[in-house]
């Protein structure tokens, strides 16, 4: 057994081509710099996958990064999986919690890099110094629960990490996901969809080794008192009872909850399909991610009906909110099936849910009917229809082909006077709130590197509805305001500095930004422990800058400029209905937010690249060349 | 005499009582050499924790040729005099909850019971491994079900409580 430091030093890279690998150092100055995870996934993506490359070609390359908390007391463990996406062809990150992060820092890396593309179907077993490449032909297009069930027996292991895409990354639907512990999904922007074009079905891990902070004593106690604060958390006893699927309930009083298509954020059956229903009858005990002290997953068995007998882990907020209220179905059970179907076809839920409410919304305006969708009835709310076609989705048959290469491809198939019912940010379908009621988030999915998102920021704190909370952080009191629009930019930018440090760092999102048991100051204390060199809270939000600047960089250079950084027509001009309640009449104020968003960022306001007194400022100045070497423009400074 | 007690039908399977274990011990965090394990049965969604049960009559004891292991008379921990341990690994093999297991140089980890005060049992969120008397815990089980049967009653008889 090895004992490693908060860092590991140590880098995979895997040559699928030609199934060899080696082990590289990390580049030192990362750490101080990009800190883990996302961060160093980000500037090896920046580095090595140029975004002109085929995001299905052997050129594109699959990475995985676990931060420097992986492996020690910190609760709530996650990982990131980065590529050039297929699905938006922009940057691809999805980032999950489960097991298997650790499980890779415990086998002693950093990071894992995965290029060029297999011959035929394999899986990799990786046992701490020892990587063997395994025949998968009899795993292909199998579930994941199969795939690992099988994994486990081949290799007498119970205790081995599995990762693997499902039936449809096989099958080529561009937004699936990688799925570990059978349930965790690293869903959105086509992760698994990528690791299947390279014809690796499985990555098994199991590592021995030990994690040592650099001062034990320090960072234990820290850590322990974290622990204290999230145990006696005013909402410890609700997340473990309903998890994120609280939000059913409660966007849905304030008319924020998506339904049918973002026709309305109002849904008059919540209570069937609430999270709290949920709970009470399907519920039957917790699961919880590595060293997860607040462990929030509910395990079902869903107790009557249809799919009685059914058991597993989930749904969470997006899964549920999909297959309810934004296809307008009421029936539960159906709701818990769709979510079983996206883990056995490996699907990103939200993308699929989405695909499949803009279907149902082109059938009501008849812009399709049964000789496209070759016969099924996509009527709002018809459960049956729902299942048929997220299963159509997987397989790539019927109609369901139409829709498994995402939302842009199923525009251009159907026809341009569909766009208008096509809820996506940058090729990538939104997720389950109603950004008219909460603007921030809407600016945030706006502007999001990976696509329409809500996790890139998560600025949860325009919700608190308090002007003097506002004026005390951000100095603006519409800040605390969800539906004004003055200071959003600023809100989005401090937020998004927090998710970047949070899936870096790589503690859960939900536990330090949610709940708020960790601000810059208490990561910058922990980290300074952990790593045995001082941090300000400030060298901590700049790491956070820093990398949401890389990904701007890695995107520019893709093509992104401020057009893109847009929502539909419907966020912007529809107002929200009546039956929105607090939230009626509101529409998003995209636009001045946008620029706002830029001046605090630093960045053009007229095209959206960063400033080249940005760039210098976050000693990103190497890349100003490239930039400009590739004909961008960059402005000199605001 | 308080022991571990563990309760499968809680764990989350999170395995934080094995870091918390390992940090105790040894000042760094592993799953590998924790003296406590979680058995994950992932496709049917079980957890099951698996601790030393403090055996009054431990065959582990009994087992050991070299008498290595000896019982604190305090808190009842199997405890291991490293000194005399020849790592023949016949412990493991004894003990029939598998609770027990050899380090990376084959010489066996056992539940000390930290001193008295378990970590595991301290980190854990949801009281699947708790440190309790049994006697207590039974009693408490029984008065639950005295209670239960009670009030039973008393709706049978009319009477509400």
């Amino acid at each position: 057994m090895n004992i490693f430091g908060p860092y590991t030093n140590r880098v995979l890279r895997i040559n699928a081509t030609d199934l060899k690998y080696n082990v590289e150092e990390l580049p030192q100055d990362w750490k101080r710099n990009f800190m883990g995870a996302r961060g160093f996934n980000m500037i090896r993506l920046l580095m090595e996958v140029p975004p002109e490359v085929d995001a299905l070609g052997p050129e594109n390359k699959l990475i995985f990064g676990v931060g420097p908390t992986n492996g020690t007391n910190i609760p709530g463990q996650r990982f990131n999986v980065s590529a050039k996406s297929p699905l938006t062809g922009i940057l691809g990150d999805s980032n999950a919690g489960g097991h298997w992060g650790t499980e890779l820092k415990y086998a002693g890396y950093d990071q894992l890099i995965i290029e060029g593309s297999a011959k035929s179907p394999v899986y990799i077993y990786i046992e701490n110094d020892k990587v063997v490449f395994k025949d998968a032909g009899h795993l292909w297009k199998k579930d994941p629960k199969t795939v690992h069930n099988i994994i486990r027996n081949e290799l007498d292991d119970l205790d081995v990490q599995v990762i693997c895409t499902g039936i449809g990354a096989d099958n080529g639907v561009k937004f699936a996901g990688l799925f570990s512990n059978i349930v965790r999904a690293n869903g959105r922007t086509g992760m698994g969809t990528v690791m299947s074009s390279k014809n690796i079905k499985a990555i098994a891990v199991r590592g021995r080794n030990a994690i040592k902070p650099h001062d034990y004593a320090g960072f234990n106690s820290k850590v322990e008192n974290l622990i204290n604060v999230v145990k006696n958390h005013r909402e410890f006893d609700k997340r473990l009872m309903v998890g994120t699927t609280h939000l059913m309930t409660s966007l849905n009083a304030t008319g924020q909850l998506n339904t049918k298509n973002n026709q309305t954020g109002y849904f008059p059956y919540t209570e069937q399909v609430s999270g709290e229903r949920l709970a009470l009858e399907y519920n039957i005990r917790n699961k919880g991610c590595f060293g997860c002290i607040i462990p929030c997953s509910r395990y079902y068995l869903v107790p009557e009906g249809k799919f009685k007998g059914m058991h597993g882990e989930g749904p969470e907020f997006e899964t549920l909110a999909g297959f309810t209220s934004r296809v307008y179905n009421k029936d539960l059970s159906v709701a818990v099936r769709c979510h079983e179907l996206c883990t056995d076809y490996g699907l990103d839920s939200i993308s699929a849910s989405g695909l499949i409410s803009f279907a149902m919304e082109c059938y009501e305006m008849g812009i399709i009917d049964k000789s496209i969708t070759k016969g099924l009835d996509l009527s709002w709310g018809n459960g049956e229809a729902v299942i048929e076609l997220l299963e159509q989705i997987g397989k790539r048959e019927g109609f369901g082909d139409l829709l498994a290469d995402g939302i842009l491809p199923a525009i251009e198939r159907i026809g341009e006077v569909s766009r208008k019912f096509a809820m996506h940010g940058k090729g990538m379908e939104v997720f389950l709130g109603e950004p008219r009621g909460i603007k921030a988030y809407g600016l945030g999915k706006s502007v999001a590197s990976r696509g329409a998102d809500h996790v890139r920021a998560d600025p949860f704190f325009e919700t608190l509805g308090d002007p003097q909370k506002g004026i005390e952080k951000f100095g603006i009191a519409e800040t605390a305001d969800r539906l004004a629009w003055k200071g959003k930019g600023m809100v989005v930018k401090y937020f998004e500095e927090w998710c970047a440090i949070s899936d870096s760092f790589n503690m859960c999102k939900n536990t330090m930004v949610s709940m708020e048991t960790l601000d810059f100051k208490g990561i910058a204390e922990i980290y300074s422990a952990l790593v045995g060199e001082e941090y300000t809270a400030e060298d901590v939000q700049k790491i956070g800058e820093r990398i949401c600047n890389v990904e701007r960089i890695y995107n520019t250079l893709a093509g992104i400029r401020k057009a893109d950084d847009t929502l539909p027509e419907r966020f912007t001009k529809e107002p929200l209905p009546e039956e929105c309640g607090p939230s009626a009449g509101s529409v998003l104020e995209l636009e001045p937010m946008v620029n706002e968003y830029y001046l605090e960022r630093g960045w053009d306001v007229e095209t959206g690249i960063p400033t080249k007194e940005k760039l210098l400022e976050l000693g990103l100045e190497v890349f100003i060349s490239e930039l400009e070497s590739k004909g961008v423009q960059l402005k000199e400074k605001n | 005499m308080k022991k571990l007690i563990t309760d499968s039908k809680k764990c989350t399977g999170c395995q934080a009582c094995m870091i918390a274990c390992t940090g105790e011990h040894y000042q760094i965090y592993s799953t590998e050499n924790a003296r406590v394990k979680i058995v994950k049965l992932e496709d049917k969604g079980a957890d099951i924790p698996i601790v030393c049960k403090q055996c009054k009559n431990a065959p582990c004891i009994k087992a050991c040729p070299v008498a290595a292991l000896f019982k604190n008379e305090q808190t009842n921990a199997t405890l291991l005099n490293e000194g005399e341990c020849i790592g023949c690994g016949i412990c493991a093999e004894a003990c029939p909850f598998g609770a027990i297991v050899l380090d990376s140089n084959e010489y066996p980890l056992i539940c000390d019971l930290c001193k008295g005060s378990p970590k595991c049992a301290e980190i854990c969120p949801v009281n699947a491994i708790k440190f309790e008397d049994t006697n207590k815990l039974v009693e408490k089980k029984r008065n639950k079900l005295a209670e239960r049967e009670l009030t039973k009653n008393f709706k049978k008889w009319g009477i509400t409580i």
